[in-house]
């Protein structure tokens, strides 16, 4: 018969193992996280990018999402991904599931654009109203109009 | 001690620049840029535990609830820091109010218990030495809880969670 003190020393040493294996996916979720956002900003700064790019980025971002469900950057950079492939649907489906995670500022400024992108000025505005209540500096990138 | 301080603030450029900053801010008797904005977080805190004074938001969760403090307290009328430029809040920089946030009257309660304890056990220390180290230590623990988030980050708590262990340790052991 185990001692109550070998017991307790045993599940520690589980609850140790399985925090370590959630840190090992976490890690590895913020590797493929940086890489989707490296990947699109030089494509945004080439002004093109591959065809086959945004398939492999969401595929990226969905195993990403599995392995760390709580990190907001991933439904954040999903939501990019959409916008910039003109999916305002979609990017709006991210952009609130971020939003769910943590109402951000900047969050509510893509979810306005992506709003606009699908016409819907009254959302947009709300949206950006949104987040310039939460944070004024946001005001310098509200696109012309945004708030009106 | 604090001539050696002032000494050094003085003779670096950035901690001069910041010094006659807060003492622009102080003779302008703003409180909250004096605070580097942190009068907002605090403020958010006691608007948490305002809602919800039985449990708290959460464990963890004055991040998310921020947005949504900040939001209430802005429609009554409150001004937030202008100069922020990180205006959401992780944790309201306070310990305590920390607490009071995401874990209600009964994680104060427990908190108030913690500290009872802390200093009991600092006042059983048997020498004079270890009861100076003690209070030195508990005194800056104390600073940095009220106006920082010290027990939030692993690296900047375990040195402190070893010194507390050290007094309890210490308060049973003859000198």
């Amino acid at each position: 018969v185990k001692s109550p003190l070998s017991i307790v020393a045993a599940v520690l040493v589980v609850a140790l193992m399985w925090q370590t294996m959630r840190v090992r996916d976490r890690i590895e979720a913020g590797r493929l996280l940086a890489r989707v956002e490296a990947r699109t900003l030089a494509a945004i700064s080439a002004g093109r990018a591959p065809s086959t790019m945004f398939g492999e980025h969401l595929q990226w971002l969905d195993r990403a999402a599995r392995l760390d469900p709580s990190e907001i950057g991933i439904p954040l950079a999903r939501g990019t991904q959409f916008l910039l492939l003109r999916r305002p649907a979609e990017a709006i489906a991210s952009y609130e599931a971020a939003l769910a995670l943590e109402p951000r500022p900047e969050i509510h400024l893509n979810l306005g654009r992506a709003f606009l992108l699908q016409g819907d000025r009254t959302r947009a505005r709300d949206a950006f109203t949104r987040a310039v209540e939460l944070n004024p500096l946001l005001r310098a990138e509200v696109p012309p109009g945004g708030l009106d | 001690v604090l001539g050696v301080v002032a000494a050094l603030s003085f003779a670096l450029p950035p901690v001069r620049a910041r010094v006659a900053e807060k003492a622009a801010d102080m003779a302008g008797g703003d409180v909250n840029a004096l605070l580097t904005g942190r009068l907002d977080g605090w403020r958010a805190a006691v608007w948490m535990l305002r809602s919800d004074p039985l449990t708290g938001v959460g464990q963890g969760a004055y991040r998310t609830e921020f947005a949504a403090a900040r939001l209430a307290l802005a429609a009554d009328g409150t001004r937030f820091f202008e100069r922020q430029h990180q205006v959401m809040f992780a944790t309201p920089h306070n310990e305590v109010l920390s607490v009071a946030a995401e874990q209600g009257v009964p994680g104060l309660l427990a908190l108030a218990w913690g500290i009872v304890i802390v200093i009991v056990a600092a006042a059983r220390l048997q020498t004079r030495e270890r009861r100076a180290f003690a209070l030195a230590g508990l005194a800056a623990l104390t600073v940095l809880c009220l106006l920082w988030f010290p027990l939030h980050l692993a690296a900047a708590a375990w040195p402190w969670l070893l010194f507390l262990a050290w007094v309890f340790r210490a308060s049973e052991t003859p000198a």
